[in-house]
């Protein structure tokens, strides 16, 4: 299970002659199966710490360990196999392939990691029925509602059994209602199948569920009490 | 018009999208626009070609009465006259008959000429000997001195014969030598076909005639002085300025008539062709214009493609305007505003980039051997404004159903942040079927009607159909795209598959993908579809026709070449012919003049069947069942005859039919004495046989020299005979210009298959519409490769959040790039399957009905046989290869996607 650690992480982005810079040396730790919630204005480098987390962006400077492994220190084919069997990415505006159906979206990953047919079908209508939507599995994105959608975009992300779930603002787009069901479905997630998920979020409720709450102020992680 | 500009500053402001919407309609006004210059910069070149072979840009004749005239006088003071800039004076003689040291006479004409201002009709001439043309000498073309087996420094005598008072026949004659020979170019003389008979001609010195007429005692008491004057034309004759033209070759033509006096007349042969130029100029422009017409309609897909994203891109910012109180009018006329600075754009840019284009083209559009050079350059305010209004037209008409279907749609759906995907049109496949069927029975019809005779019904089945023969290939390629890529899914199954070896599982998302906007894909399918389609179409027609042309030339020759004495009594011809180094074989095929059957009037040939078969090697399609083999067996029969299939159609024959011939005989002196008859048995049909009686609707019987031998044995002293002619079979890697030459020492009459061959592929108006063709062709290949990679950068600016996503998933840059290659794989292919599967058909079923030609049309003489091109090959792999470099340059931009700058954009 992972623990992540990341020291002194500084993330510059430049656009023609301005820089801003989103992460400040950023130090942060986690332990196994945590269920953390990040907080913090627009602007203050949430997203940017999640999209390091992930491997689809790399830092400036600093650290970050996975489990160990020193994500700087990767390569680009090392970072597609961490992506797609180490981490499991939960978007706000969900992401899912317009043309695919549910079914086909959650195997999508699976066929990416080159598993078998058997497996995958058997893992998707798993996680279809994990995430309560075993009955939508040929509708496409479109045919579906928001929460609908972003619990496929959930099982999407466990297709190929990731230690790691990082979900940016899951409930942004979604009601209250909606949005507690996809609440539980992390509790679920972190308690039963033993996931450590980061996520960020304005959503008061994560905090409440989280096992740690970080905010970020101008790119660092401000000293806090545990949730 | 209040949203005027906020249309064109919408236009300048988003360059991206304005290009990708106007990208089509740019490459089809750059090909128009650089044809229209090149024809506006060649416009001298033009008139120069349309002027070549006049003799004279003016023609003066001049009537002198009695005693001696002095040419000079007259030279100069035309010469002398503003704009000439030179002067060809000559003189008819009355004299007609040139004779020989033994006897052989000819008939000619014979002029007195300037040998220091020749006439045009031996300017070019190849020359043997002096021009000079001392008292006592003469000049002779080289078809008569050839005639008369003469050579340089033989004696000629020119003669007259006249009745005296008292009714005898009298001669007067003079002896000159043969002091210079002129090799005529093939289009002097005034035909095309270069007929002994018209290049018989005699000169001598035009101070010389009054001399040489005197000693042949004629006296002229007036006679005509004929010249041809030439003018600066680079002064006078502006091709650009018709009118100002006009007027001055006017008034230089009144100059040189002040000059002759009255009574005497000025042809003025500039004005005359000049008249017609402004009209040619036109009908050269429309040509173009429609032979450019499978690139404007590619532009215009590629361009109602383009447009199509660009609004699509826009949805929401329409949608927007429509919150804010714009009608459904207002957003078409907004869209359609954007539509017409668009159009200014492209007209500006494709003339700019036609400009260039022009120089490439300059060679193509006009018909003659020389190009202009790359400074001649001008753009008429004709073009200017055809090609604006040609940009703008197509603009508005590839926006206006773009822009109809954009602001037609529900406000609620194109103001969600993601748009769910392109709303599902509900496709109808009624026009495409309507086109599809009106096509494929369109053929039909016209094969059915094809050799029928000409009657109401074959009018209505076969002319009307005929003329629609050349839209077919556009409506068969549009029809059958669409139906088989918007009927159907199944097609991108199909096709989708076949791309599995290198997309492996991913080959289902491209199917999908493809399946979500079947209206463009079929749209780029159609594109590629068209644009393969009408290139082997072009190439296959023009290879096809070449060898059409290069079979009839053969045919008409009959064998590697054709030889005729000069002398029909020559008996040593034959074995002299025969010794020629580089000749294998001879066969002499004999006419058998004066024949007649009861039966029209068919000529009837003689030859022995080996050395014909030997020599001019007929080709299978000569022959009907049974093949060459039986037709020797019919000529190896004495008796037996084969006759040609017009003949045995027209006179309602079989084989096993008696013929009757009947032959008339006259003395040497032209009088009838008799007729011979000969029966004769129809041994089998023949469509023509080559180097004899060959030629549309030609009738023609053909048999061994025993089968005509009371013919032939009479033939030889009859007045009409005619000398055989001799076919020629070349030893392999024999040079045919050597052995010509060595033919030529023998007679002038030799007609080389290899030389009208290469005439033929060398005649100006077939090289420029080979070379327009060919630039035409590579220049569909640029938008197949712009059309596609246009596409595929819109379709994946428009996923980007949906690649990124599956980059974020574990997709790796490549693989994921590798959805957008095989799509783009997949509809190339379909374009590629669909293009050349009716390109090829329709060219197939074009070579095999329209030569044939409507009805009432006789059968040709050579088939018209389908040639598959090795430039069509490269058409389709070079065409395939830069669309597939194309996709890999606009997938590369996938591969390196910036994944959290995507997403951070779209909030993710």
């Amino acid at each position: 299970m992972p623990k992540i650690v990341t020291k002194d992480l500084i993330k510059v982005y430049r656009a023609g002659k301005s820089e801003v810079i989103a992460l400040r040396g950023l130090d942060m730790e986690t332990a196994d199966q945590d269920l953390v919630a990040i907080r913090g204005p627009s602007g203050c480098g949430k997203t940017t710490l999640l999209n390091l987390l992930g491997g689809i962006d790399r830092p400036t400077a600093g650290r970050i360990e996975i489990d160990g492994s020193n994500l700087v220190d990767l390569g680009d084919a090392d970072l597609v196999r961490y992506r797609r069997d180490r981490v499991g990415f939960i978007f706000q505006f969900f992401n899912l392939v317009p043309t695919l159906t549910a079914e086909e979206n959650v195997e999508l990953p699976m066929r990416l990691a080159g598993k078998a047919l058997s497996h995958r079908k058997g893992r998707s209508k798993e996680l279809l029925e994990l995430v309560g939507l075993a009955n939508r599995a040929v509708h496409r994105p479109d045919e579906l509602s928001g929460g609908e959608q972003q619990r496929i975009a959930i099982a999407v992300a466990l297709a190929n059994d990731p230690p790691l779930l990082l979900a940016d603002e899951p409930t942004g787009e979604l009601d209250t209602k909606t949005g507690q069901e996809v609440l539980d479905l992390f509790e679920k997630m972190n308690r039963d199948l033993g996931k450590t998920i980061v996520v960020v979020t304005h959503d008061e409720r994560v905090a409440r569920i989280a096992h740690r709450v970080l905010d970020i102020r101008d790119g660092k992680i401000l000293a806090g009490p545990p949730a | 018009m209040g949203l005027f500009p906020f249309a064109a500053s919408d236009v300048l402001r988003n360059r991206r999208r304005t290009i990708s919407a106007i990208l089509g309609v740019f490459l089809a006004v750059t090909f128009v626009s650089g044809t229209f210059i090149a024809i506006d910069s060649s416009a001298r070149a033009t008139l120069d070609a349309s002027l070549a072979g006049i003799q004279g840009d003016f023609s003066v004749y001049a009537q002198v009465s009695g005693g001696t005239f002095d040419y000079t006088i007259l030279r100069t003071a035309l010469l002398d006259s503003a704009g000439v800039t030179d002067v060809s004076l000559f003189r008819y003689m009355p004299v007609y008959q040139l004779e020989t040291v033994g006897n052989v006479t000819w008939g000619a004409t014979v002029l007195g000429i300037d040998p220091e201002h020749l006439p045009s009709m031996v300017r070019g001439a190849e020359v043997a000997g002096s021009t000079d043309l001392p008292l006592g000498s003469i000049g002779l073309t080289r078809d008569l001195a050839s005639g008369l087996s003469l050579n340089l420094g033989d004696p000629v005598t020119l003669y007259t014969e006249y009745y005296n008072e008292t009714f005898e026949l009298r001669r007067t004659e003079t002896t000159l030598n043969l002091a210079v020979i002129f090799d005529l170019p093939l289009s002097s003389g005034g035909g095309s076909v270069p007929y002994p008979y018209y290049r018989s001609f005699g000169f001598v010195h035009l101070r010389d005639v009054d001399e040489v007429l005197l000693r042949l005692n004629i006296t002229e008491p007036s006679f005509q002085v004929s010249g041809e004057v030439w003018i600066d034309r680079t002064t006078y004759v502006n091709p650009y300025d018709l009118e100002g033209t006009e007027r001055s070759l006017v008034r230089i033509q009144r100059r040189l008539e002040a000059i002759l006096g009255p009574g005497n007349f000025v042809s003025n042969n500039l004005l005359d062709r000049l008249r017609g130029f402004q009209g040619q100029l036109a009908g050269q422009r429309l040509v173009y214009f429609v032979l450019s017409a499978p690139v404007i309609l590619l532009g215009v897909y590629l361009g109602a493609v383009g447009v199509d994203l660009s609004h699509a891109e826009r949805r929401r910012e329409l949608a927007v305007m429509r919150t804010r109180g714009a009608s459904r009018g207002q957003v078409v006329g907004f869209l359609i505003l954007e539509a017409i600075v668009g159009g200014v754009i492209a007209a500006i840019l494709g003339l700019l980039a036609g400009i260039g284009l022009s120089r490439f083209l300059l060679g193509a559009v006009v018909a003659s051997p020389t190009s202009p050079g790359n400074e001649a350059f001008a753009l008429t305010m004709d073009t200017l404004i055809a090609v604006v209004f040609l940009s703008i037209s197509l603009m508005i008409v590839v926006s206006y159903r773009s822009a109809r279907r954009t602001a037609s749609l529900p406000i609620i759906e194109t103001l969600r942040y993601y748009a769910k995907g392109e709303t599902r049109i509900q496709y109808s496949p009624k026009l495409d079927l309507a086109l599809v069927t009106i096509g494929v029975a369109d053929y039909a019809f016209v094969w059915y009607s094809r050799g029928q005779p000409f009657t109401f019904l074959t009018f209505i089945l076969g002319v009307i159909p005929w003329l629609l023969v050349p839209f077919v290939p556009i409506m068969l390629v549009i029809g059958g795209t669409r139906l088989l890529t918007r009927m159907t899914a199944r097609v991108y199954d199909w096709f989708a598959r076949v791309s599995k070896p290198f997309t492996k599982d991913l080959y289902y998302v491209i199917r999908r993908n493809l399946q979500r906007n079947p209206r463009r894909s079929s749209n780029v399918a159609i594109i590629i579809a068209l644009g393969l389609a009408f290139g082997l179409f072009t190439f296959t027609i023009v290879a096809s026709q070449q060898g059409f042309e290069e079979r009839e030339i053969r045919a008409r020759v009959g064998a590697d070449m054709s030889v005729e004495p000069a002398n029909v009594n020559d008996a040593t011809f034959a074995a002299n012919l025969s010794t020629i180094n580089g000749i294998s074989g001879v066969a002499a095929v004999v006419s058998v003049t004066g024949v007649t059957a009861l039966y029209c009037c068919p000529n009837a040939y003689a030859f022995d069947t080996d050395a014909y078969f030997a020599v001019a090697q007929p080709e299978w399609w000569y022959f009907g069942d049974g093949g060459a083999m039986q037709a020797r067996a019919v000529l190896d029969t004495p008796g037996r005859v084969l006759v040609s299939r017009s003949f045995y159609d027209g006179a309602f024959l079989e084989v096993g039919d008696l013929l009757r011939l009947s032959k008339s005989m006259y003395n040497q002196q032209g009088n009838f004495t008799g007729t011979i008859q000969l029966n004769v048995t129809i041994g089998g049909v023949v469509r023509y046989l080559p180097g004899a009686g060959f030629g549309y609707g030609e009738q023609a019987i053909y048999g061994s020299p025993q089968t005509f031998q009371t013919f032939l044995a009479a033939q030889d002293s009859d007045y009409y005979r005619s000398a055989p002619r001799y076919l020629v079979d070349l030893a392999p890697g024999a040079d045919w210009r050597a052995v010509k030459a060595a033919v030529l020492e023998l007679t002038p009459f030799v007609t080389a298959t290899q030389e009208e061959i290469e005439r033929f592929s060398a005649d100006p108006f077939f090289l420029a519409i080979r070379g327009f063709v060919s630039i035409e062709t590579a220049f569909i290949v640029v938008i197949l490769t712009v059309g596609l990679g246009l596409v595929l950068y819109a379709a994946s600016l428009e996923r980007d959040v949906e690649f990124a996503g599956m980059i974020a998933r574990g997709a790796s840059g490549w693989q994921t790039a590798t959805v957008l290659m095989g799509e783009a794989f997949v509809i190339m292919l379909v374009g590629l399957v669909i293009g050349a599967g009716v390109g090829l058909a329709t060219s197939y079923f074009a070579t095999q009905l329209l030569l044939v030609g409507p009805p009432g049309v006789g059968e040709p003489p050579v088939p018209f046989l389908f040639v598959f091109p090795w430039e069509a090959a490269v058409l389709i792999l070079v065409g395939c290869g830069a669309m597939m470099l194309s996709a890999l340059l606009v997938s590369a931009r996938i591969a390196r996607i910036n994944v959290a700058q995507v997403l951070k954009l779209r909030g993710g």
